[in-house]
């Protein structure tokens, strides 16, 4: 059996060079350089924001918790004592800036699942575009924190261990949201293996 | 053994199933890599979630959101950042060290404060000082030159009488020379008089006065204006 060929797999020795880059720009950063903090904002901007549209938030949101991370980091870099990835730190901070923010806008959305199942077993359901509008509203509906443990390990590209860190959670409770988020999407999934590829 | 054997392959299933998504996305330590692969030689169900979760991450990956344009947030957040950020912040500190700064700059222009006061009070007391000092020395006495400005404007006499002198022996020599008594006596005795607007010869006057048998001195001391 051929083991996985993910064209964006990322090795730890990779995640490692970045760690260090991303280390040397937040030394810059507690003094005071702000060529290194651009750098550092923009690299980082990138990946919250795909983070958090994600999530559904609003443009306006999403801008606003990116400068709110980004200001913390300004503000506390200082106290970053490197026990954790930059990334994990970083990610972290606007984990729980966003947390709130998806919390109130979840809250206030109405339930697709019975719908997605339905549409799942639709021998007719076979359209690429279809495809993927189904998968988005399947994700949209698992509880938040499942959806947060899969979008940090398959967009962010964060180790189970880092997620545990940036959740403030237990290594466990990340590989069980996980572990349920699967089982959710697996009702659908099927369909979707035998379309090979998302289009 | 044979049980043994089944449960402990169970709970490498279980264990390489719930690894299965950073497996996908390469964040797994090299000895989880090398058991979930092996594990995947021998188990199609793996082998099938590995391709779900492989298809679920490419489509996550492949996320077309439209991407926010980052230049005008940064402008904002720098904004942000020099309108909280202190002049003299701007010269590399870091934050901790800063606010050392800033805490040690503001101790010593207490210090300094502090330092002023104490020797403005200090200057404060020594003039105290010195006036209370002043007044403790200075004479309990008038001299008879001594202008008194309470004094109303007019040709006015120092005089000094005797003890014997009457009120009777005062009031006909008043009379004898024009004048009356507009202060005194002081604690020393000394009466100040003033002649009527009529009589202008002082000189008359101080002899008649200093002639007086009751009179010890007589002084023209001061003379007003006319209004």
């Amino acid at each position: 059996m051929t083991p996985l060929n993910a064209p964006e797999t990322r090795s730890l020795g990779a995640a490692g060079t970045a760690n260090e880059r991303e280390l040397e720009l937040l030394g810059r950063v507690v003094l005071r350089d702000r060529d290194a903090f651009r750098e550092l904002y923009l690299l980082y901007h990138r990946r919250l924001a795909r983070f958090l549209m994600r999530m559904s938030l609003s443009p306006e949101a999403v801008e606003e918790i990116i400068n709110d991370t980004l200001w913390t980091v300004w503000e506390k870099c200082s106290a970053f004592r490197g026990d954790s990835r930059v990334s994990t730190w970083i990610v972290g901070i606007a984990y729980r800036r966003a947390l709130k923010s998806l919390r109130q806008a979840r809250a206030a959305r109405s339930p697709y699942m019975d719908e997605l199942i339905d549409l799942a077993s639709d021998s007719d359901f076979a359209d690429g575009n279809e495809t993927r509008q189904w998968l988005e509203r399947a994700l949209a509906e698992l509880p938040l924190e499942q959806r947060l443990v899969l979008e940090l390990s398959y967009l962010m590209g964060h180790s189970c261990e880092e997620i545990a860190q940036i959740m403030h959670c237990p290594v466990n409770t990340v590989k069980t949201r996980m572990f349920h988020a699967r089982e959710k999407l697996r009702v659908l999934l099927p369909r979707l293996a035998g379309t090979n590829r998302i289009p | 053994m044979s049980e043994r054997v089944i449960f402990m392959s169970n709970e490498l299933h279980t264990e390489c199933w719930r690894m299965l998504p950073w497996y996908v996305t390469g964040r797994i330590s090299s000895s989880d890599r090398q058991r979930i692969e092996l594990h995947l030689h021998d188990c199609a169900a793996c082998c099938e979630e590995l391709e779900r979760q492989r298809i679920l991450c490419e489509h996550i990956r492949r996320d077309e959101s439209v991407m926010l344009a980052p230049q005008a947030s940064l402008q904002k957040l720098l904004a942000r950042i020099d309108a909280s950020t202190p002049a003299t912040q701007d010269d590399g500190d870091v934050p901790e060290l800063a606010v050392e700064r800033r805490t040690m700059q503001a101790s010593r222009w207490l210090a300094i404060a502090a330092t002023v006061q104490a020797v403005a009070i200090a200057v404060l007391l020594a003039i105290i000082w010195q006036q209370r000092e002043a007044q403790l020395h200075e004479p309990r006495f008038t001299t008879l030159s001594r202008v008194d400005t309470t004094a109303r404007d007019g040709i006015l006499l120092r005089v000094v009488f005797k003890p014997e002198m009457t009120n009777a022996e005062l009031q006909d020599l008043l009379g004898s020379v024009g004048a009356q008594v507009v202060q005194g006596p002081t604690e020393a005795g000394v009466f100040t008089l003033q002649l009527d607007d009529s009589n202008r010869n002082v000189g008359a006057v101080l002899e008649r006065v200093r002639a007086h048998p009751r009179v010890v001195f007589a002084e023209h001391v001061y003379e007003g204006r006319r209004p």
